[in-house]
């Protein structure tokens, strides 16, 4: 029975390390991949969990990518102070 | 970092004062370095994991940077406009990154995210070291050093807080404390090259 749900939570884990070593190679991808974005730099603001991890990162940036390319955004205005 | 030109945005802040608009500090950064366009938006960030990102392209025939322009910043939808000014003037900042200090490779990226999600064990990468001095040049423009001095003396005298301070300036509370710290006149030195 141990040994069963020890079988269990190592698929499961390694399920979702998979799911999320994925999002860095989407983001690795469309930023420097062949025919990708040509990213020449990329530089983060952190945010304000002590608890972040890179492929949460990797998530955000490729998310927001997908975002700017929809048209999900607002111009911020020259005159703001 | 590219020192001589930060050396001439630092002393053009010194000549500003308080609270300082972020286009009187970026129009400033933008003619020392030849004025690329930046194109600044707001979109929806998880504030959890980032508040906001530099991203300078290359590829003229993507599609992204037909629409957008080689430079843009990211700033997370909701900051308040505290947050908004800083993390904008700090992601500007990249800029005056040297060859060095760029992320241009995958391997660079991905020990960028390392180094800020864990903590640094030996040498930080030169990419979150810029990332780093980044906030620190971005407070140094928002705070003069004569205001500097004299929000000192007024915390020291317990006539202002650092959340007055913060109101003053118009930036996060949260970095307040680093402008009284011993050594950030030592960093001030070390970022203008003295």
């Amino acid at each position: 029975m141990h040994h069963k749900f020890f079988d269990t939570f190592a698929f499961l884990r390694a399920t979702l390390e998979n799911l999320m070593s994925q999002n860095t190679e989407l983001a690795t991808g469309r930023l420097y991949g062949a025919n990708a974005l040509g990213v020449k730099n990329i530089k983060l603001f952190p945010g304000s969990s002590r608890d972040t991890t890179a492929e949460q990162i990797a998530e955000q940036i490729q998310k927001s990518l997908s975002r700017l390319e929809a048209g999900d955004f607002e111009e911020v205005s020259p005159a703001a102070e | 970092m590219k020192h001589d030109l930060f050396r001439s945005l630092y002393d053009h802040c010194q000549t500003l004062t308080p609270k300082i608009k972020r286009n009187a500090i970026i129009g400033k950064l933008l003619e020392l370095t030849g004025g690329p366009r930046i194109r600044v938006v707001i979109s929806p960030l998880d504030t959890n994991v980032t508040r906001g990102f530099f991203l300078h392209a290359t590829n003229v025939e993507h599609p992204f940077v037909r629409a957008n322009g080689m430079h843009v910043v990211v700033l997370a939808k909701g900051l308040n406009e505290c947050w908004e000014r800083f993390v904008h003037v700090k992601e500007a900042m990249h800029l005056l990154d040297d060859d060095g200090e760029l992320t241009d490779s995958e391997e660079k990226f991905v020990a960028l995210l390392n180094d800020l999600t864990s903590p640094a064990v030996g040498e930080a990468s030169p990419q979150y070291q810029a990332d780093m001095f980044a906030i620190y040049m971005a407070l140094t423009c928002f705070c003069p050093e004569a205001s500097r001095l004299r929000y000192e003396q007024l915390v020291r005298d317990n006539q202002i807080d650092n959340y007055g301070v913060a109101l003053q300036l118009k930036i996060p509370e949260l970095y307040v404390p680093l402008l009284f710290k011993p050594n950030f006149r030592q960093i001030v030195s070390m970022l203008r090259a003295e």
